[in-house]
């Protein structure tokens, strides 16, 4: 039975280990982990209400752009620069399809006061540094002085997500009257114009999930996310939550975006 | 006899062909290691451009306001026609880092001129150099990662053999001076 001579399994099982080595690849890719939503509350500082809507909005956003936008809010990064902590956190995650580069990681880190909206390779052209700034400027900072966080990070929120389906040319459900982006520069975009979309929507999140009432319970959630806000027109349908990142992740970032305090 | 003489030719050229694949990969794989560091510099000079380009548009919205600070708008200007004129990345690094520390203090202008800090002009040509700074670190790490793989890859066995096989030498780091890194940056 015993055909092959010990010699002869020798050179087999050298082979092997060679035909092994050779197969192996170069580099294993690192293991990369998923946010569980679209916003990611560690810092627990966004309502219920918002949440929802902000996870609506970013899923109908990824649904007719392909954008993966995620809301990150932690309590401090441990001393690390907020810029190299987003970078991280947006690569480990793998935020973006892979070629189109269309990622967006919008971190607020509460204790060290600092925030950092960090955009992809692939939407620096729509969402230039300087806009991302005036953004949160004219958004963000504001409220956030005033402790209103939920509504500062809907406010942002809302109007990038804005500006990234106009340049798309789709508009968003429940998209609040039209922000004219361009004006930013010159004419300031009022807050209070702001204030109302925020509120209009919460209103309009809230009437809908007591129509729909969330599946709640985080702890018996399982990857997957039921976003509680709008049933989505779009093609995938209601239910179809944060598992749906498809489209193959991995887009990459160069360290765009802007970052500041309040 | 004549069965097991033909199964061990047969492994023996099976040996043969896949130290010869191997031969084959491993010599291309410091030209590939080398041409990545390329690109990966490539990426560097895109951002350092960039920085080059916004710097005559900043100067000009802080020189109204701050039109007597000559020394500090000569020191960017001589600094930016320097990095122009550099050549290499050693050079290149060298005078990335003058530039970066003549920029450092028109920004800090706005000490200063605190009026600078409400100037929505100002405020996003700032956003747009921060961001093209944070590029320019991100493309840099990225650079000097990938000099750091090919560096040991040609210093270290079997890499050394293949490399000096295909004439692939070591590639520089873009080493951001000590200075630099002890200078008080600008915190907004």
């Amino acid at each position: 039975m015993n055909f092959l001579s010990p010699w002869t399994r020798f050179l087999v099982r050298c082979c092997a280990i060679l035909f092994l080595l050779a197969a192996a690849p170069v580099s294993v890719p690192a293991a990369t982990g998923m946010p569980g939503s679209y916003v990611v509350d560690t810092a627990g500082v966004i309502d219920e209400g918002a949440e929802r809507l902000l996870i609506g909005r970013l899923q109908e956003l990824e649904q007719k752009t392909g954008t993966q936008m995620v809301v990150l809010t932690i309590d401090s990064t441990g001393g690390v620069p907020i810029e190299e902590y987003a970078l991280g956190k947006a690569e480990g995650w793998r935020l973006g399809q892979k070629g189109r580069d269309n990622g967006l990681l919008f971190v607020v880190a509460m204790q060290d006061k600092r925030y950092r909206i960090e955009t992809g390779y692939g939407l620096e052209a729509v969402l230039p540094d300087s806009l991302a700034g005036s953004i949160a400027r004219q958004y963000l900072v504001p409220l956030f002085g005033e402790g209103r966080f939920s509504d500062g990070i809907s406010a942002t929120v809302l109007v990038i997500t804005d500006i990234i389906a106009r340049s798309q040319g789709v508009t968003l459900d429940q998209s609040p009257a039209p922000v004219s982006v361009r004006e930013i520069g010159d004419g300031e975009i009022p807050l209070k114009e702001a204030l109302s979309i925020v509120l209009f929507l919460l209103m309009f999140g809230a009437g809908f999930s007591r129509l729909y009432p969330p599946r709640r319970g985080r702890s018996g959630r399982t990857g997957r996310y039921y976003a509680g806000g709008f049933p989505m027109a779009g093609s995938r349908g209601f239910g179809d939550g944060f598992g749906a990142f498809g489209g193959g992740r991995g887009g990459g970032f160069g360290g765009g975006g802007v970052s500041g305090g309040w | 006899m004549n069965g097991k003489f033909w199964t061990t030719l047969g492994i023996i050229a099976g040996i043969i062909l896949i130290l010869a694949v191997m031969t084959i990969s491993q010599y291309n794989r410091p030209i590939t290691m080398r041409e990545a560091v390329h690109a990966q510099w490539a990426q560097v000079e895109n951002q350092l451009k960039r920085r080059y380009d916004l710097i005559p548009n900043l100067v000009e919205s802080v020189r109204g306001y701050a039109a007597q600070e000559q020394d500090i708008f000569l020191g960017v200007a001589q600094a930016r026609k320097a990095y122009f004129s550099a050549e290499g990345v050693d050079g290149r690094a060298r005078a990335a880092s003058e530039l970066e520390g003549a920029l450092s203090r028109l920004l800090l202008l706005q000490e200063r001129y605190p009026e600078l800090k409400s100037n929505e002009n100002f405020l996003r040509l700032q956003d747009s150099l921060e961001g093209t700074e944070n590029r320019i670190s991100v493309e840099r790490k990225r650079y000097n990662d990938q000099v750091r793989e090919l560096n040991t890859y040609v210093k270290t066995f079997p890499g050394v053999l293949f490399a000096s096989l295909t004439g692939v030498g070591p590639s520089a780091y873009f080493e951001v001076s000590e200075a630099e890194q002890e200078a008080p940056k600008v915190k907004f």
